[in-house]
């Protein structure tokens, strides 16, 4: 006997035609829009990132600048005080030739300062109220 | 096939058993990781992210701004300003004769000093602490290695000498040592803040790392009741009487006896704040509320007052008056040895005088009658009343109280204290009991510190104590006595005059006494008074401390409180009231 192979059954190819459904560009556009939205908020992020070191570096900027304003300010109130010393001013004064007055006139305007006697009319007064011997 | 060996049991090659073991080896790596991972993430998560912030954190105590000091006007008296401190490494100096010339050079230092210090083997020396932008910028241009600088705080007094008992000092750490600057350095320190932050390698804080601060609380401001006008003229007047007499000191209180608020507050010779090294300290001190002396003639005012209130006496009861009393058996024949004897300034023959000549011609003897009409007990009363003995409650660190000697079995003792021996005071008190007759009747305690301005920018306004000593009547009366003293001819404070015012006060010239060595051949020269005399507006009292030539109170201290009282009243416009 002659050995054969055994016939291999041939699988049979059953071409079906499926009818195309064509491109559906409405179903790509939220992907799209999606990667879009995140790439947008990618760099709105950084952008924002970036704004506010930005921000933090003119605060710290501007926070220096206060500083040297204050220290200047201190620094004219201090100059201020020490020019307005009398113990600055007065030999300043003297030095130009300015004086105490000698003399000091008041001009008195009636009924307006209530200045009315002396101290001997008020010592007159006063001997009225405590005249009872204790 | 030659090299590839298959287990007859397993049917596994050798590749593959390489392959399982490199896979197990692999596996346990993994899980190792992922066990260590674990670990580092989860269980240890929290402790190994504190200890890499606290690598990186810093925390950094942010210093309270020191509050101002300033005096009734807002005129600065003491203020803090930045100043720079200059520190060096001496490790890191690679030039140190160079950097020693160029830096002693800018900062007016000693070289040799700053060579030693650039040379030391400490990794940190000050080179100059708390010294003006102006001055340390050259330094910090040099640009030489080791020479560092950092900005910190530093006390200033613009007044320079004015008012430095008063307003005191700081030590370098700007903690009050001194004066008003002891006395309220809680509430003019302030409170720390606190800045907890992220730092890099190089000490440069992350602008977006962790980040937490407590603001530091700023201290509060003084404002004082110090006219700085009119404690220039005192101090101006004070320093030419020391001049005129020789003193060796000479201190002046200004008060509105309405307020009690000190105007001025004098001892000279002073000392300026800002530059104190080698000053004596006894120059710190406010004589004036710090220390005591026998009130003489100046205090017969409290017991006139006090007989005049009792109504034992008043104003023009009459006494024979002889120019001694004996007040113990024996003192007066040998008057040496035992106290008791007491005698008129100029002798005289016994003679009738009013209560109002009494105390024009101050006469020892006189008051000393008056107090006997009055009794020791109503003198010992009124003695505290008006405050003898204890502290006013000047807001002040240190102040005396002074000393009434009143003592059980002491006979000479009433008669001493009715003139103002035996009895201890500060200036500061006789000026407020002068102060009560120039405000009716009425002690007001004195006070330096008019409000205090908390950090918030709070007004605190001091409300001072007040309580009635004598009556209207009685305070008007006595003031027209005092205006006695000045205006008639045979009084002692003729020389008080001041033109254009009526003015009013009394003379005191006492032995100086000195602590261990009793009585010295020195004497106290004071006057204290009033103007104008009908509604005083200022009560200013100066004591001139061992004058070597003018050495009583009419001659001494009257001028000098003429002047000032003259000045004063120029300057806060009141106008003249007598022609």
């Amino acid at each position: 006997m002659t050995a054969r192979l055994a016939p291999v059954p041939q699988q049979q190819h059953r071409i079906r035609v499926i009818p195309g459904r064509g491109i559906q560009p409405l179903r790509l556009a939220p992907w799209l829009l999606f990667t879009a939205l995140v790439i947008f908020v990618f760099f709105a992020l950084i952008y924002s990132r970036t704004i506010l070191s930005d921000s933090a570096f003119r605060l710290r900027e501007v926070e220096a600048q206060i500083s040297q304003e204050q220290a200047t300010y201190q620094q004219l109130r201090l100059e201020v005080a020490r020019l307005q010393s009398p113990e600055r001013i007065v030999p300043l004064a003297e030095g130009i030739g300015l004086v105490l007055p000698n003399e000091v006139r008041t001009i008195e305007v009636a009924r307006v300062t209530g200045f009315e006697g002396g101290a001997e009319a008020r010592w007159a007064e006063v001997k009225s109220i405590l005249t009872a011997s204790p | 096939m030659a090299g590839r060996q298959t287990s007859r049991r397993t049917g596994m090659g050798v590749t593959d058993y390489r392959l399982v073991v490199v896979g197990i080896g692999l596996i346990t790596i993994w899980a190792a990781i992922g066990v260590r991972l674990f670990q580092v993430q989860i269980v240890r998560a929290d402790e190994l992210a504190a200890m890499g912030l606290d690598q990186r954190l810093t925390v950094k105590e942010l210093a309270a701004d020191r509050g101002n000091i300033f005096d009734r006007e807002g005129r600065e008296l003491a203020i803090t300003v930045d100043a720079t401190t200059i520190y060096a490494n001496p490790q890191q100096v690679t030039t140190p004769e160079v950097t020693a010339t160029l830096v002693a050079a800018a900062l007016e230092l000693d070289a040799e000093d700053l060579f030693e210090k650039l040379t030391s083997d400490k990794s940190f020396v000050f080179i100059a602490r708390q010294v003006e932008w102006g001055q340390a910028e050259p330094v910090t241009k040099l640009g030489h290695a080791g020479i560092h600088w950092y900005t910190e705080p530093k006390r200033v007094y613009p007044a320079g000498s004015m008012a430095a008992q008063v307003v005191g000092f700081v030590n370098i750490d700007n903690q009050g040592i001194e004066g008003l600057e002891f006395g309220y350095d809680e509430e003019l320190s302030g409170s720390p803040g606190r800045l907890e932050a992220e730092q890099d390698p190089d000490g440069r804080l992350i602008t977006f790392g962790e980040y937490d601060v407590v603001p530091a609380i700023p201290g509060s401001d003084l404002v004082t009741t110090i006219d700085r006008e009119i404690q220039y003229i005192a101090e101006e007047v004070c320093k030419d009487t020391i001049s005129r007499t020789g003193a060796q000191r000479c201190s002046v209180v200004v008060l509105d006896p309405a307020t009690g608020e000190v105007l001025a507050m004098v001892t000279l010779p002073g000392f300026d704040p800002g530059n104190r090294s080698g000053t004596d300290p006894d120059r710190f001190r406010n004589w004036t509320a710090l220390s005591v002396y026998e009130p003489g003639s100046t205090q017969k005012l409290v017991t006139v007052a006090a007989a005049l209130e009792e109504k034992v006496v008043n104003w023009a009861t009459t006494f024979e008056v002889p120019d001694q009393i004996e007040i113990v058996r024996g003192a007066c024949p040998d008057n040496e040895d035992v106290y008791g004897c007491f005698s008129d300034f100029t002798p005289h023959e016994p003679r009738i005088m009013s209560v109002r000549d009494i105390v024009t011609r101050s006469s020892n003897v006189g008051t000393i009658m008056i107090g006997r009409e009055l009794g020791e007990k109503n003198l010992a009363r009124y003695l505290e009343a008006f405050n003898f003995g204890a502290p006013t409650g000047l807001d002040f660190p240190g102040e005396a109280a002074g000393q009434i000697n009143l003592a059980n079995g002491c006979q000479s003792c009433p008669a001493s204290a009715a003139i103002g021996y035996s009895v201890s005071v500060t200036e500061l008190q006789m000026a407020a009991t002068y102060a009560t007759i120039a405000n009716n009747g009425v002690w007001v305690q004195p006070h330096l510190v008019k409000e205090i301005i908390d950090g918030g920018g709070v007004r605190n306004p001091v409300d001072p104590e007040r309580r009635e000593v004598v009556s209207p009547d009685t305070a008007r009366v006595v003031r027209l006595l005092l205006q006695s003293v000045v205006q008639s001819e045979d009084g002692t404070g003729r020389q008080a005059r001041v033109p254009g015012y009526s003015v009013g006060g009394k003379t005191g010239t006492t032995r100086r006494f000195v602590e261990g060595e009793g009585y010295t051949g020195d004497f106290v020269a004071s006057f204290i008074g009033m103007a104008p005399i009908e509604n005083p507006q200022i009560v200013v009292a100066v004591v001139v401390d061992a004058p070597y030539s003018d050495n009583t109170g009419g001659r001494a201290a009257a001028p000098a409180f003429a002047e000032i009282v003259e000045r004063t009243l120029h300057q806060m416009g009141v106008a003249p009231d007598v022609s």
